[in-house]
């Protein structure tokens, strides 16, 4: 494939990914505003009086997984739900953006390695690609958190607090269903990263070669290049989902904390996410590294990768410790949340 | 079955602000009949919001106990069984964000067993709320707030401040919806507020309330004829005593604002020699202010004793 043909296509697609939803939002905005006046024009037209009286429809039949719950909580869900939605799509859009970011040919190896076109693709992205979009993944998925545990102050956690919903009720849904969403977008953005990939460079995974050679490269790091390049896109998928849900249930955590609800909490929010980011980028980029040997057992334990000494993948059965962990301090979260008191 | 809608004993709430211990409700013992209109009545501080915010569950008692319906506020599923059958307009009409429409259309829901929509109409008539205004003014925000807990037809109704914002007109229209709508089947009606007109004109018990502590408690014709001034010349006339409230003595005469039994209290004034020279009720509002005049003036005195003699008890 010759290297320079797809510039322009990124290119493109960089373009596209960050103005044309500003573009469709800014066009959509105008329609329906326009729509809205044209509305009122003929109603005023036709004499008729603006107000309609107050005359609910009745609740939409519920799906399979909706019925399980009764009314209450099926009307707290699917106002959930709608925010969710909304996270879904922009999360998706946003993260397919930012990983397509290591797309472009000039992104591709080279550090001497004597590697194929598709063997470099796949080894540059592995050793720095694919990092980028853990830490994109753990502010994605800080963001999500910091929006699933309110805010003190907030109306729409005062307000619901007074419905006859359970506060492990509001706490699940609400989290849950933010924390569905957010695993969606980036399984969404990742399965569209390598659709694309497969698109421009073929099945780049598929390329493992049998010997490694290069300028001053012993034996280890050959074997290390060779099981490096031997990992799937189904793992590093679920390497992203298993960091993000830790990272998301940390940041739960941090949030129900009665400090993150001082008054000062709003001034500071931006200060807080500055500090995850550094405490996610610092173990992924730093710590790892420094540690040597001890750190990629540390990473392998936690079902990640890291971004110097790029070993062999760990097993699947290893993604289930961060879950595991996730799990606890979600619940750790649910119960300092239930201990709060409202606004 | 308890026959109290709300009943607190020894309540006690305390905040922390700026580093300082705040008692916002202190030992507060309050008994809400069910089926009555209670007007808990107090200056701005006084406690009275505190105390519903703990009814509906959302801030937890320091001290002591509250019950609604019998049942602990503070504690699920408990908790969501008194929501279930408390009706509530929040001191601050927050509801959400969007239109009138959208939030009783959302409330609707949370309420399947009670709520009414014609009720809800009947109530955005009478208010006169606009349904589908997406920026409300405070009056608008209070009519919503309104119309989504009386559509609600709960078995309890908790108004914090429910008159902010309305004018005179709609302000006779939900007195009259309160009365009509609200109180049919042994429905109670709570409300607090520090505008004692309405509340006179509506409720038929009151307690009024200070510093965290009830004043006073009970049925509104009671409390009305348990309390007297009374001017009264003559030698050697007591200033203190159980009955009195307060007493001033002016060149001529002695005034008393009596408190309990102003009859018994007359008769002993005259056996002592005593001249009652005159005798008069006091209206809802003389009593609210001789009450919260005489407690703040013994708060002073009790900071004062503290601050001449500290650790000897006011």
């Amino acid at each position: 494939m010759n290297v320079s043909s797809p510039e322009f296509v990124f290119v493109g697609i960089f373009f596209l990914g960050f103005g044309g939803p500003i573009f469709a939002a800014k066009v959509w905005t105008h329609y329906r505003l326009k729509k809205g006046r044209l509305a009122l024009k003929n109603r005023k037209l036709a004499d008729e009086s603006p107000v309609t009286p107050f005359d609910p429809k009745p609740e939409p039949a519920p799906g399979i997984v909706l019925r399980r719950f009764n009314l209450p909580q099926r009307s707290y869900l699917r106002r959930q739900g709608r925010w969710a939605n909304l996270g879904y799509v922009v999360g998706s859009w946003v993260l397919f953006v930012m990983f397509c970011e290591n797309l472009p040919p000039q992104m591709a190896d080279s550090s001497g390695l004597a590697l194929t076109l598709p063997q470099r693709v796949w080894y540059a992205y592995l050793r720095v690609g694919f990092v980028f979009d853990l830490c994109i993944c753990g502010v994605a998925a800080a963001l999500f958190a910091v929006s699933a545990i309110q805010r003190r102050s907030s109306i729409d956690l005062k307000s619901l607090r007074m419905r006859p919903l359970t506060l492990r009720f509001l706490f699940w849904s609400r989290t849950g269903l933010l924390l569905a969403a957010l695993l969606a977008a980036i399984a969404t953005a990742a399965l569209g990263f390598f659709l694309l990939m497969l698109i421009f460079y073929g099945p780049v995974w598929n390329h493992v070669p049998g010997a490694v050679a290069g300028q001053g490269i012993t034996e280890q790091q050959a074997h290390y290049v060779i099981s490096t390049l031997q990992t799937s896109p189904m793992r590093l998928v679920l390497s992203l989902l298993t960091t993000s849900t830790l990272i998301f249930s940390l940041v739960a955590v941090i949030r129900s904390l009665p400090w993150s609800f001082t008054p000062r909490s709003q001034s500071t929010l931006a200060t807080t996410l500055l500090v995850l980011y550094w405490t996610i980028g610092s173990m992924l980029l730093v710590l790892f590294p420094i540690w040597g040997t001890e750190s990629l057992q540390v990473a392998r334990v936690l079902f990640l990768y890291n971004d110097k000494d790029v070993g062999p993948a760990p097993s699947y059965a290893y993604a289930l410790i961060p879950i595991a962990i996730a799990a606890a301090l979600l619940r750790l979260a649910q119960f300092i949340d239930g201990r709060r008191e409202a606004p | 079955m308890t026959p109290f809608a709300i009943q607190t004993h020894s309540l006690v709430k305390t905040y922390w602000v700026g580093g300082r211990k705040i008692r916002a409700v202190d030992g507060l013992s309050l008994n809400v009949l069910e089926g009555s209109i209670y007007g808990l009545l107090g200056r701005n501080a006084a406690g009275k919001t505190t105390t519903i915010r703990m009814a509906m569950g959302l801030a937890r008692p320091t001290w002591g106990t509250i019950e609604v319906f019998g049942l602990n506020p503070a504690r699920d599923p408990e908790r969501v069984k008194v929501l279930e059958q408390v009706g509530y307009v929040p001191e601050d009409k927050v509801l959400g964000g969007g239109t009138a429409r959208s939030l009783l259309t959302l409330n609707r829901a949370f309420y399947p067993g009670t709520w009414s929509d014609e009720l809800a109409r009947k109530v955005v008539d009478r208010l006169e709320l606009p349904l589908d205004a997406t920026n409300l003014s405070l009056g608008n925000k209070t009519k919503c707030a309104l119309a989504v807990a009386i559509a609600q037809r709960s078995r309890l109704l908790i108004l914090d401040e429910p008159t902010t914002g309305l004018d005179p007109v709609v302000l006779d229209a939900l007195l009259r919806l309160l009365v009509e709508d609200c109180t049919a089947d042994g429905r109670t009606i709570f409300l607090s507020s520090h505008q004692l007109t309405e509340i006179e004109q509506i409720a038929d018990h009151i307690g009024i309330m200070d510093r965290g502590k009830v004043l006073v408690e009970g049925p509104l014709d009671d409390i009305r004829s348990n309390f007297r001034r009374l001017t009264v010349t003559g030698a050697n006339l007591p200033t203190r005593g159980d009955s009195i409230l307060n007493a001033r003595r002016d060149a001529h005469a002695t005034q008393y604002v009596i408190q309990r039994d102003p009859d018994a209290f007359a008769l002993d004034l005259t056996r002592n020699g005593a001249a009652i020279v005159d005798s008069a009720p006091l209206s809802l509002n003389e009593i609210f202010l001789a009450l919260c005049g005489t407690s703040a003036s013994q708060e002073t005195a009790g900071d004062e004793d503290e601050e001449t003699n500290p650790g000897v008890p006011a």
